[in-house]
């Protein structure tokens, strides 16, 4: 069954319904809270929120737009939420106790996505992001949105929205070079050049 | 083509969204800039680990206990939201023919009346309710409770003001209900 006719039917009351598009959505629902928040059991809660608030506001979601891209949107809210929330009761906190703490987005490590240390640096970096930056990449890379369905959850222009591409990719990749994970050498380069030796008499422009 | 642009092609180019053009002087500029040969290829290890990376998976009871926790919203929600249009419409018609009432009944002791102060004075007064009312017969006037509670200006005092108060408490619990009842899901 395709998806509005399930939206229409939980409409209509049928929980089943709606219990369908939580079974369809609550993987990436959850690993954007997981990658947003940096922390399994505020993901859980923040996951369950935006489906509970989904069901809430069902009415007021229009079937021309993609299902995912509300939702999303509405997960992606909470979260930024939550994240402003965390970071004023840290920042009452500290000005009380006049300590000063780097660890905000403390990373479980009993997460199931943080099994390794790789996976942990990475998730490490991403929370050192500005939410709004590490919004992109999440829905860019682990939903492989395409630039009109993450305008839709962002509500950015085409041109805001390559910006922030580019910036934040310009910001992870520093973070990232600044932990041991980056190697010497990548594999297979996704762009093919013959680059030429230096000092072979091209001015560079930099 | 300055790096700053060069730059920003890269991350177009990640995307696929690069024209041919564009790929071209990437590739040019690369070819020739050692600082952005070395940032791309940063670029492309960072790349290569978001692709990589797992997607995050949630506990397996997450359905059912996003249902139950929609399920508990509504067992608390349904009898709080449900307040019957002829119930609103009757408070809303007892609050302004009440009001209207008192008024006109003001009005009149204004037109008849040489203490109209004090007339004004005793509605508002009885107005303030029954234990007011009350306190009055017994040590006031002398007259009976039930010729007291009777009295003009206590009915219209009484009426307007528990036909105000029926108005504002069903706006309240609507407001409230509509608002603020999802939180109660949590």
């Amino acid at each position: 069954m395709d998806e509005g006719a399930l939206v229409t039917r939980a409409l209509a009351g049928d929980q089943q319904a709606f219990a369908a598009l939580v079974e369809a959505y609550q993987t990436p629902v959850y690993n954007l809270s997981y990658r947003m928040l940096g922390n399994a059991a505020e993901a859980e809660d923040a996951a369950q929120e935006a489906f509970i608030r989904a069901y809430l506001q069902l009415k007021t979601y229009d079937p021309a737009k993609r299902f995912s891209s509300w939702l999303f949107s509405i997960a992606a809210h909470y979260c930024i939420d939550q994240l402003r929330r965390r970071r004023f009761s840290w920042s009452t906190l500290e000005s009380l106790t006049g300590r000063d703490s780097q660890d905000h987005g403390a990373l479980d490590p009993e997460d199931r996505a943080l099994n390794n240390e790789e996976g942990r640096e990475l998730q490490r970096a991403l929370m050192l992001l500005p939410e709004n930056y590490r919004l992109v990449l999440i829905l860019r890379y682990w939903r492989d949105l395409s630039y009109e369905e993450i305008m839709a959850v962002t509500r950015l222009s085409e041109s805001a929205l390559k910006t922030r591409l580019h910036r934040a990719r310009e910001m992870l990749a520093e973070k990232m070079r600044g932990g041991r994970a980056t190697p010497a050498v990548v594999q297979g380069p996704l762009l093919a050049v013959n680059r030429k030796e230096e000092g072979d008499g091209v001015l560079s422009e930099c | 083509m300055s790096c700053r642009n060069v730059s920003e092609l890269m991350s177009l180019h990640l995307d696929g969204l690069l024209s041919s053009e564009g790929s071209a002087a990437l590739e040019n500029h690369l070819a020739r800039c050692s600082t952005c040969w070395e940032h791309w290829q940063a670029l492309q290890h960072m790349d290569q680990r978001l692709r990589e990376a797992p997607l995050a998976t949630p506990p397996g009871d997450f359905v059912p206990e996003v249902m139950r926790r929609i399920s508990l919203y509504q067992g608390f929600a349904l009898p709080a939201v449900r307040v019957p249009g002829w119930a609103i419409l009757g408070a809303s018609a007892l609050a302004v023919v009440s009001s209207a009432a008192w008024v006109v009944f003001a009005a009149i002791s204004v037109y008849w009346q040489m203490d109209t102060v004090w007339y004004l004075g005793l509605c508002a007064l009885k107005s303030a309710g029954v234990a007011l009312a009350v306190a009055d017969a017994l040590t006031l006037t002398g007259r009976s409770l039930l010729s007291e509670l009777l009295a003009p200006t206590t009915v219209a005092g009484l009426v307007s003001l528990s036909g105000l108060s029926v108005l504002v408490l069903v706006l309240w619990l609507r407001l409230v209900t509509k608002y603020s009842a999802w939180r109660r899901a949590a």
